[in-house]
């Protein structure tokens, strides 16, 4: 079943072409990696995905539903979550707090945040069943600022996590991280339940091929090549831009 | 620090209860005391818990102040209901200023509450029938209470210092509730607030409404304290002074401003008594705590007093 799936999506900043009548598709379930050189527009694509930049033309369709022209609170309450290419967290905030915000923010329409505590009980639990998923359970009371790079990036995905996506889009989730780091960060995003769907922006390969099911190659703002892992390294195209050379 | 506004409540209880005993001119400086610090507190919501700057909030405590005095003194409606009348225009009025405000932020949105507050500065200018122009509106009569009247200082004190129990009591519930966490997270980051699924803008406007709304209870106060209104009340000069406050005393807590409101008018009675530059005096306060108590007075207080139960731990 497709859950996500963009129509000739197009953007341009006056002459500049970020996105270049991109189609690409997502099921239910399917590990999705987008690769590509700086500059190829990865990120701008997620942007367009949820609502933060509006593409010049084209359509973005989510379970069948327009979604082109949705805000970015619209898209995350249909099911579509992210993170963020650099920390996006609430650094004033407890790391439990983060996460219960985010609950929140699913659990009730926005009135029901004038009732009482009884539900705040509710939204710690779920936070601290996310958090414990995530693997970050040992302080939850400690401030963000306290947290180690990594454990803050851990954080992203579970702020992420608590809106119940469908079909969670990372940005470079190991970005910056060291080895080990990253080595944790495979294993954490292998133990995400397999009904949701990833969309993953990446650059570290040993990432990219040990969890991709699909893997999209993005050039100058095109798709230039999509297809599983094994037609990936045997395209040639991929391997002349990207894969091969100094890669 | 969960003890900490607990004992913070009763000392202040107790130090209003006891402030009748200093006499009615240090009375009266207590409960314009009290009305600034409603103001400010009020202004703190915005600035301290939402990230809000306004630089337009004196509209909105002016507005009810000239809502009150102006049924008065034209209709000879009691300032009860004047007061009630008051709260109303303040909050229908900071809900259509909210309503342009919260499209734009940062210095827009300065700029655009600056520019609503003096729209609203110049129709009490001209407005002569009404508002009495510069020369203000005289000859209102104060409210009676349990058959007194508010001329009486003591009753007009009990009733700001009750305003001002009732405005710092929800305060402290709002910023607790969801709604006030809310309210932090957009102050925090606003572009994540959207991304898990936040409707922010309805958030900036109830937040803005909720201000102003709660200014407008300073105001009609306000009215009672002084039986008289001008249009210095409008002035931008108020917003900016209120801002002062707010940064003064320390925007993260709800109280902070309000002991920004006490420094500010005890530096003004006491300062200018002895000589005619206290803005002087002010102004140099303001740089000081903004160099080197980032936090505010009270900010500056309450961590202190917090690493200091700490280290007793």
């Amino acid at each position: 079943m497709t859950l996500l799936k963009t129509e000739n999506l197009y953007k341009a900043f006056g002459k500049l072409e970020v996105t270049r009548d991109v189609n690409i598709s997502v099921a239910k379930g399917e590990r999705h990696v987008i690769i590509g050189p700086n500059g190829a527009g990865k990120t701008s694509l997620v942007h367009q995905l949820t609502g933060q930049l509006q593409p010049t033309s084209g359509r973005v369709l989510f379970k069948n539903l327009d979604i082109t022209n949705a805000t970015p609170d619209q898209i995350c309450q249909m099911g579509i979550g992210r993170t963020f290419q650099k920390n996006n967290l609430f650094r004033s905030l407890t790391v439990q707090e983060n996460v219960r915000l985010a609950v929140q923010a699913k659990q009730g329409g926005w009135y029901e945040c004038l009732r009482g505590v009884g539900i705040r009980t509710a939204q710690l639990e779920r936070a601290n069943h996310i958090l414990e998923q995530i693997q970050l359970t040992h302080d939850l009371h400690r401030p963000v600022s306290s947290l180690s790079y990594g454990e803050q990036r851990q954080l992203e995905i579970a702020i992420a996590m608590a809106a119940e996506p469908q079909l969670l889009l990372l940005d470079e989730p190991t970005s910056g991280m060291s080895l080990a780091e990253t080595d944790r960060m495979i294993e954490l995003l292998r133990s995400l339940p397999s009904s949701l769907a990833l969309l993953m922006i990446e650059h570290d390969m040993k990432v990219v091929f040990s969890l991709a099911d699909t893997i999209t190659v993005m050039y100058y703002g095109e798709v230039l090549a999509s297809g599983t892992p094994q037609d990936i390294q045997s395209n040639s195209r991929v391997r002349e831009v990207y894969l091969g050379g100094k890669h | 620090m969960k003890f900490l506004r607990p004992a913070v409540f009763v000392a202040l209880i107790a130090l209003l209860g006891l402030a009748p005993l200093a006499g009615d001119y240090t009375l009266g400086i207590v409960a314009e005391i009290l009305i600034y610090g409603i103001f400010a507190m009020s202004l703190g919501l915005l600035i301290g818990f939402t990230g809000l700057m306004s630089f337009g909030h004196a509209a909105f405590f002016g507005i009810s102040t000239y809502t009150v005095i102006a049924l008065g003194v034209h209709l000879g409606i009691s300032g009860w209901w004047g007061m009630a009348a008051g709260i109303c225009v303040s909050a229908l009025a900071a809900a259509f200023v909210g309503l342009f405000c919260i499209r734009v932020s940062g210095i827009p949105f300065l700029m655009l509450t600056m520019a609503f507050s003096q729209l609203l500065f110049s129709v009490a200018l001209k407005w002569r029938n009404v508002t009495g122009g510069t020369d203000g509106l005289t000859g209102f009569v104060r409210p009676t209470l349990f058959g007194m009247s508010l001329d009486d200082a003591v009753m007009r004190y009990a009733v700001v210092a009750v305003g001002f129990v009732l405005v710092l009591s929800f305060l402290w519930l709002l910023v607790r509730s969801p709604l006030g966490s809310i309210f932090i997270g957009i102050r925090d980051n606003e572009q994540r607030m959207r991304a898990i699924g936040y409707p922010v803008q309805r958030f900036k406007f109830l937040a803005f409404t909720i201000a102003g709304t709660l200014a407008g209870v300073g105001g009609a106060l306000y009215a009672f304290f002084n039986a008289f209104v001008s249009t210095d009340i409008l002035h931008w000069a108020l917003s900016g002074d209120a801002i002062i406050m707010v940064v003064l005393g320390g925007s993260a807590t709800v109280f902070g401003p309000a002991v920004g409101a006490a420094i500010f008018l005890l530096l003004k009675n006491i300062v200018s008594s002895h000589n005619e530059y206290w803005m002087l005096w002010i102004g140099a306060t303001f740089i000081l705590s903004v160099m080197f108590l980032r936090q505010g007075v009270w900010g500056f207080l309450v961590s202190f007093a917090q690493s200091a139960v700490g280290k007793r731990k």
